[in-house]
Parts: structure tokens; sequence; C-alpha cells
């Protein structure tokens, strides 16, 4: 909780400014147990700045779990998270989108009894100014806005933002939460399998709203099974496998074959042997 | 970026949403739908009382009796809504009116002035929807069975307090709030609306009226959107106890002398009220609104039933239909539109057969 927001004004000292530079958030040697079993040994990332990048793996990787401490929904039993160099401690999700990182979770965390725009703000509504702020009172006409130009940015094929997302299809209430994660991340967006529920068509609206963010700034985790959608759009790929991430490639430089192989542990030699429980990984 | 390509082949941008797009989505919304059904049957009821008991309904003297009826179940319902609106029940609310009111009276006795009293009472009722919050969402114990067990504990304390007797030799004031008068108005109605429309407005209008129905709808979602819902749980059982605290005292000063007995009768027409009015007992979905008509609606049946000399036994029955009948025909209309649905599903793919054109 301590060291989350701020880190805007703390990395524009000299000091930070090198490695803030190259890396916009860093995952060192995370892991996590879950009663007892190891779902995450070695959980590194490296993103930089304003770059799509995926990690892939079977299931059982460690995927999720390094999603979920990067969104702040768990805490690591080890190892640290910098965020443009800075060590950041994220003890819930919000403290994460104080950080500047949102997260559309593959259960899309949305709420069927509101509508569209009341689920883009959730938990970050916009008051009237003045007392009523105070009070909580709502902006609804500032929030509606807001939504609607968001929607129209993104493209979003979603006929009214006063429409319950409890009667919308797949694919739009996808739409409604990468536009939420888009709305607040102001430096990432992370997305847990955002294509799996939807069909080609809307599948495919999702990617190109990838890129969409991509091209307004902002860096993008993209958590997925599907190689085809990985290779259309990430820049960098992390392959996990059994807790560990075992490499970091960038597209141009790989093949699916070469992929599938960290994946299924083909490839990786030594790096990749299934960790010991209880023992992490060494720095 | 996105290809010329893609982008046409999606659906077109929204458009600024007009008006009546909006009221589309609000009259489909089937929260409104029962409003307005509730609204009409109060109009209707009362039309017919009003004009078969020979223009005796809308008189002032009949209204003002109607808002003193019920008053004590509007005040607690309205509270309780939140409650159920984020996915819990307060069953303990009959305990918390005895407690509270019997609580106020023995402070009178004892010197303390009225209105300290009052307020004192109103806050145990707090005190109730604390330990309730702590019981639920502290322990863990779901809300039926941990406000049930507080229901039971009030309803003792309050009997230890009195042994089990009526507080009697309170001073006249104490019977002000329940009966008193401001001009040809009852106290008791600007009370209830005040409460009514504060908690309207925190439904509807605050942060907190949002976090609510995420708390009920959703917790999971509403956790990972940063909400924190054991704290939105507790402020809605300690409305909750307030409510009761304060209705205990109007409850008690209605009668004049603060009795330990529960009336159980309260805690269901609360509930009929809430669930008439439109709200789920599986959370996330009611509205304050809705259960002050269907308060008002049961007021009006239970006073057109009075009007007519038709005896309490035949009340009951009268409530028990109106709470099967209300819950009943959502049933069927949502039925129905699943019927519906499936119609024009079908219809789509064979011919269309000769039908009055699908409501929606």
């Amino acid at each position: 909780m301590a060291a989350e927001p701020r880190l805007e004004g703390q990395t524009a000292g000299g000091v930070a400014a090198s490695t803030a530079s190259s890396l916009l958030l860093e995952a060192r040697n995370l892991q996590k147990s879950f009663a007892g079993v190891v779902a995450l040994s070695r959980g590194n990332l490296e993103l930089r700045h304003n770059e799509i990048h995926a990690v892939v793996g079977d299931n059982g990787a460690g995927k999720s779990t390094l999603l979920k401490i990067i969104s702040g929904a768990l805490q690591p039993d080890g190892g640290e998270l910098l965020l443009e160099g800075q060590p950041v401690a994220l003890s819930d999700p919000s403290a994460a989108r104080r950080a500047g990182i949102s997260t559309v979770f593959q259960d899309l965390a949305l709420i069927n009894h509101l509508d569209a725009a009341a689920n883009m703000f959730l938990g970050r509504e916009l008051t009237r100014p003045g007392w009523p702020a105070w009070l909580g009172v709502l902006d609804k006409r500032a929030m509606r806005h807001t939504a609607e130009d968001e929607i129209r940015r993104l493209k979003i094929g979603v006929r009214s933002v006063d429409q319950l997302v409890a009667g919308m299809s797949g694919g739009q209430r996808q739409a409604i939460a990468v536009a939420r994660a888009v709305a607040f991340g102001t430096r990432i967006v992370v997305m847990d399998e955002p294509t799996a529920a939807l069909g080609v068509r809307e599948g495919g609206a999702v990617l190109d709203m990838i890129k969409e963010i991509k091209a307004s700034g902002l860096a993008v985790i993209v958590i997925s099974h599907n190689m085809p959608d990985v290779f259309k759009i990430a820049d960098r790929i992390t392959v996990m496998r059994l807790g560990q991430a075992v490499t970091t490639v960038r597209r141009e430089d790989t093949s699916l074959g070469e992929i599938v192989g960290y994946m299924t542990g083909a490839y990786g030699g030594a790096e990749a042997a299934p960790p010991i429980p209880g023992q992490g990984a060494r720095a | 970026m996105t290809t010329g390509a893609t982008v046409s082949q999606r659906p077109a941008a929204p458009s600024a949403t007009s008006l009546m797009d909006r009221l589309r989505f609000a009259l489909l919304d089937r929260e409104v739908q029962r409003l307005l059904v509730n609204v009409g049957l109060v109009i209707v009821i009362g039309l017919i009382a009003h004009i078969f008991a020979g223009g005796k309904f809308f008189t002032v003297r009949n209204l003002d009796a109607l808002a003193v009826q019920i008053s004590v179940v509007t005040i607690i319902a309205s509270a309780m809504t939140l409650v159920m609106v984020a996915g819990a029940i307060d069953i303990s609310v009959p305990g918390t009116v005895v407690v509270s009111g019997v609580l106020s009276g023995l402070l009178i006795v004892s010197g303390v002035p009225t209105w300290l009293a009052f307020i004192l009472a109103t806050l145990l009722g707090g005190v109730v929807g604390l330990i309730n919050s702590y019981l639920v969402i502290g322990i863990g114990i779901t809300s039926l069975i941990a406000t049930i067990g507080s229901l039971y504990v009030t309803q003792g304390v309050a009997n230890l307090l009195t042994n089990g007797l009526p507080i009697i030799g309170l001073p006249e004031d104490f019977s002000y709030v329940g009966t008193g008068f401001v001009g040809p108005v009852p106290l008791a109605l600007p009370i209830v609306l005040i409460v009514v429309v504060a908690l309207v407005a925190l439904q509807r209008m605050t942060r907190l009226g949002r976090y609510i129905v995420a708390t009920g709808s959703n917790p999971p979602a509403a956790f990972l959107n940063g909400i924190n819902i054991n704290r939105t749980l507790t402020i809605c059982f300690v409305l909750s106890g307030l409510a009761a605290g304060w209705g205990g005292v109007m409850y008690a000063s209605r009668i004049g002398n603060p009795t330990p007995v529960v009336d159980n009768d309260l805690l269901f027409q609360v509930i009929v009220a809430i669930v008439i009015g439109g709200t789920s007992l599986n959370g996330g979905q009611g509205s304050v609104l809705g259960t002050f008509i269907g308060a008002v609606l049961i007021g009006v049946v239970n006073q057109t039933l009075n009007l007519f000399g038709v005896s309490t036994f035949w009340q009951y029955i009268a409530l028990g239909v109106l709470l099967v009948a209300s819950v009943g025909s959502d049933m069927v209309m949502r039925r129905n539109s699943v019927r519906e649905l499936r119609r024009r599903i079908s219809g789509a793919m064979r011919v269309r057969r000769d039908r009055s054109p699908p409501k929606l």
C-alpha cells in the first residue's frame, strides 16, 4: 500500500531515469503457492513501454497467477514487482488501478444489474464538484459522455451506454470490460484470455481494440491460449511452463513451432526443469 | 492500427443516446414495469374504494390514518431494501423495534429528556446493525441465521430490561412522534417522506448506491473493481438497524406504552412491502422507491378493507393473496417473455403465422 501511487513524481529523478526508460514493469522471481501447491515459482516478466506483450503457456503454467499478482488480486509469497524501476506492493485491485495498471479479468468482472456506463466507471465513479462530492453524489452525465466517447474511440458496437450489461452479447460484454480497462489504465492494461469466449468476428474486433490501446501509448499484457491471435498482435512473447517463465522472444524472431516447443518443454533445456516445491528460483 | 476493412464490418459507433432510447430502456426495465403496475394498483384500488365507500377514501382524515398506519413499516422496509439489494437480509428488525422502544421508555422514565432518549434508542438500533454486520462479515454466518439470532437476543434483552412488563408513567410528549399533528398533517408523514427521499437519493444518486448493487449482484467482481464490499454491507446493516431503532421509537410512541412483545407481523409486512416493490431476494436488484410504493399498496389494501368493515382475518388473506399474485404475475410475465422470444426465433425461421405483433 505504502509505495503505490505518486510514482510518476519519483521516477522524474535522475537515478530512476535510466531504468524507467527501458522497462515499464518488471516482475522478478514472483512466487505463489496455494495450500502447498506451487503455482508460480519463477514469475519473471519484463514489460517495455508501449509494447504488446503476450504471456503464453499450457494450463497450469502459472499465467493467471502471474496476472493476478500484477493486477493486485493476489499477493506474492516472494519476489519483487517493479514499476518504472520502483518496487511496488499492490495490496488490492484498487491499489493496482491507482498505480496505473488495470485488468480485464477472464470472467470480465462486470455487474449484470448495472448499465454499461456504470460498469465502465465501477469503483472510479465521477462525482459532482463541491460539497456533493463529499456525499458521493454521482455525475452521471459526465460519466455517460466519457463512456460514449470511449466506446466510439474503440469502435465498440454497443447501441447505448444505458443498456444493462446483462442483455449484451459476449463480444459486447468483453468490449465494455476492455473499454473500462483502457479508460482507466494510465500505464498498463492487462488482459486474461480476451478472445477465449468469443467468435471469430468478435475476437477480431477485440484484437483490433488491443492494437488501438497500443496506439494510444499504453503497454498491454495479454494472456492467451490462442497462438494465431498472439502472433497477430504481440510484439514480444513470454512462454511459461510449470510455474516458470521459460523464455521471452520477439515475435519476428520466433515461430509457432518454437513457441509450442517451449510450452511443452521440448526446448529450454535445464532452464525449463520442473520446479522443486518449496524452493523458489534463484535470482 | 485497424484496417479500414475491419472497421467497416463492425456495427456503427453509438450515436449520443437519445431521450427516446433512454425511455425505451427504462420501460423495458422490469423494475420500472413493476413500479408502474403498483402505482396503477394503488390508484385503481383507491378509486374503487372511494366510489363504493361513498367518497370516504380520498379524505384528509383517511389519508392521515393511512400515513400513520404505514409509517413504521415503510421506514424499516426502505432501509432493509438496501440490505437485500446488497445480497443479505435483516430478520432482526422486530427485535430491534422492541428493544429500542423499551429503551426510549426506560430512559424517559429515569429522567432523560424525550428527544435525547429517542436519539439514543435509534443509535441502539445502529449498534444492533453493527453487531449483525460483524456476525455476517466478521464471522461469516449467513445473514438469515445471524439476524434470527439477534432477533431472539434483542427480544430477550427487551424483556429483561422491563421484566416482561409494559412501561407506564410516560409523559404526554412521548406519544407526539407517533400520533402528533403539524396542522392537518400527521407528524409521521413528513418523517416517512424524509427517510424515503433520503434513501432513494442515496440509492440512485450516490456512489454507495452503486456499490450496494455491485456487492449484491457479483461480490467477486465488485472486489476486483476496488469496491470495499465488507464496508458496503456494514453500512447497509447499520442503516437498517438505525431505521428499525427509529421505527421502534415511533411504534412505541404510537402505542403509548413500550411493551417488550415482538410483533412478527411487522417483519412480514416489511418483507412483503419489499418483495411487492420488486426487490430480488438474490441481491443486486431492487429499489427503495419500489418498496415505498409496495408499502403504500399494502396500506391502501388494508385501509380499503377497513373502510368496508372487513374483518382482520380476511385482511390476512388479502395480504397473502396480494403477495403471491404480485410475485406470481412477475413469474408469468417472465415466462411469457421467454415464450415470446422462442416464438420470434422460430418465426424468423418459418413462415410467420398471423398473430398479434410481438410485444417487448
